[in-house]
């Protein structure tokens, strides 16, 4: 009997193995959460936490370098935003003083915006985005908030090519004031005019304002054109060479108005 | 020559004790999207191509109560692991003579049967009450599967799993 016992041991030991494992391993399903364990594993942990530690820290400077790299990308694509949004005020509170310059005008303002301003900077040729569908006429007044712009050269059909007045060959009719006095305007360099030919009989003073005279043909009365700057003599002695800026900055225009063709 | 062919397995036990202490310490470490390998089961399956089926099956016990015990987040079912292990390894041990015959592909797939039914019943077991069974299999199951193989795969190469002299 015990020699069958034996031989059914011998022959069946991994069976009977197998057994025994899988009823410990139920026993010890069925011991979960046993406080022995427990205090088992926490020890273990202090213990690992030891050894764990030089491989942790380098797993978190790596993971530190990571976030680093990333809150850099993060950090430039919030500035960019923040540029853009900059930009965004900026160009907010330039239209919203054009609305407020076009419902205080008198002029008839057909708003427009410049689509291109020349192949290279300081181009006095500017195209704009509306044209004869609009009622754009030739030699209608382009103005913007700050004061006069130029003239339709020629228009097309939905965009129009004008010119500034910043152009060495322009002259523009205007009025000195306070005094009155009227004169010929033209470019002189950058965003700066020159008036010639006022008698030194006739009081200038820097501070002054330019406005057109209305005895041109092209521009109406009384659009802003400048401020004066420099009061000097000319050469001969007898007149004024009178320096002084646009109102309008005509590198950084992009929107512009187009004056009624009739002028009102 | 004959000596270095002796070596290989102790080389192997060496390599898998310190995968054993990879396992055991630096578990978190070598976890690829929250996946691990189990590389018990690595080591346990090497036993059952290697050695005697007792050591195998006294190893799945011991290997699995170990995981439970000083892997963290098995705890709350102690006992889990070593009844999935000895059960697939006792399953192992009992198809052994027709595993060892079959070659290549077909070896190779049927160590990944292994593997997988191991993860699929452990991962259904432990996920029980938590994760859908489908999840726990896509999410878990298949995954471990893959890094589990991946690695034996790459053990096997080195030290095929095939003894020609048992």
């Amino acid at each position: 009997m015990l020699s069958k016992l034996y031989d059914f041991i011998i022959r069946k030991h991994l069976e009977i193995l197998t057994v025994i494992f899988v009823f410990i391993s139920l026993i010890l399903l069925s011991q979960t959460e046993n406080h022995v364990v427990l205090r088992v594993q926490s020890s273990w942990q202090d213990v690992s936490v030891f050894l764990k530690k030089p491989a942790a820290e380098q797993h978190r400077k790596k993971k530190v370098i990571e976030e680093n790299k990333q809150l850099r990308m993060d950090v430039f694509r919030l500035n960019q935003e923040v540029a853009r949004l900059q930009n965004l005020g900026t160009e907010n509170e330039r239209l919203r003083e054009m609305i407020g310059f076009r419902d205080t005008s008198h002029y008839e303002l057909l708003p427009s915006l410049i689509v291109y301003k020349g192949f290279k900077n300081g181009s006095s040729v500017i195209t704009i985005d509306k044209g004869r569908d609009e009622g754009v006429r030739k030699d209608n007044v382009i103005v913007d908030k700050e004061g006069l712009v130029g003239r339709i050269l020629s228009p097309g059909k939905r965009t129009s090519i004008a010119s500034m007045i910043i152009e060495p060959d322009v002259r523009v009719s205007v009025r000195i004031n306070p005094s009155r006095v009227y004169g010929i305007l033209k470019w002189h360099h950058g965003n700066t005019f020159v008036i010639e030919d006022i008698p030194t009989t006739i009081d200038i003073q820097p501070g002054w304002t330019v406005t057109t005279s209305g005895l041109s043909e092209v521009y109406p009365p009384d659009i802003p054109v400048g401020v004066i700057t420099q009061v000097n003599t000319s050469e001969n002695g007898f007149t004024h060479m009178i320096e002084g800026n646009y109102n309008v900055s005509f590198k950084n225009l992009r929107e512009v108005f187009i004056l009624g063709h009739d002028g009102n | 020559m004959m000596e270095t062919k002796q070596n290989r397995p102790l080389i192997a036990y060496i390599i898998m004790s310190i995968m054993f202490i990879i396992s055991i310490i630096f578990n978190d470490f070598i976890s690829i999207a929250g996946v691990r390998p189990d590389i018990l089961l690595i080591i346990l399956i090497f036993l059952v191509f290697n050695e005697k089926p007792i050591i195998a099956i006294i190893a799945a016990f011991g290997f699995g109560f170990l995981q439970d015990v000083f892997l963290p987040g098995y705890i709350q079912y102690w006992g889990l692991s070593p009844l999935i292990k000895i059960l697939i390894i006792y399953g192992l041990l009992k198809f052994l003579p027709f595993v060892e015959r079959l070659r290549g592909f077909t070896f190779q797939l049927s160590i990944f049967g292994a593997i997988i039914i191991y993860n699929i019943f452990y991962n259904l077991l432990y996920y029980s009450g938590y994760v859908k069974p489908l999840v726990a299999f896509y999410r878990y199951s298949l995954p471990e599967t893959l890094y589990t193989f991946l690695l034996l795969f790459i053990l096997n190469m080195i030290f095929p799993l095939h003894n020609k002299n048992r």
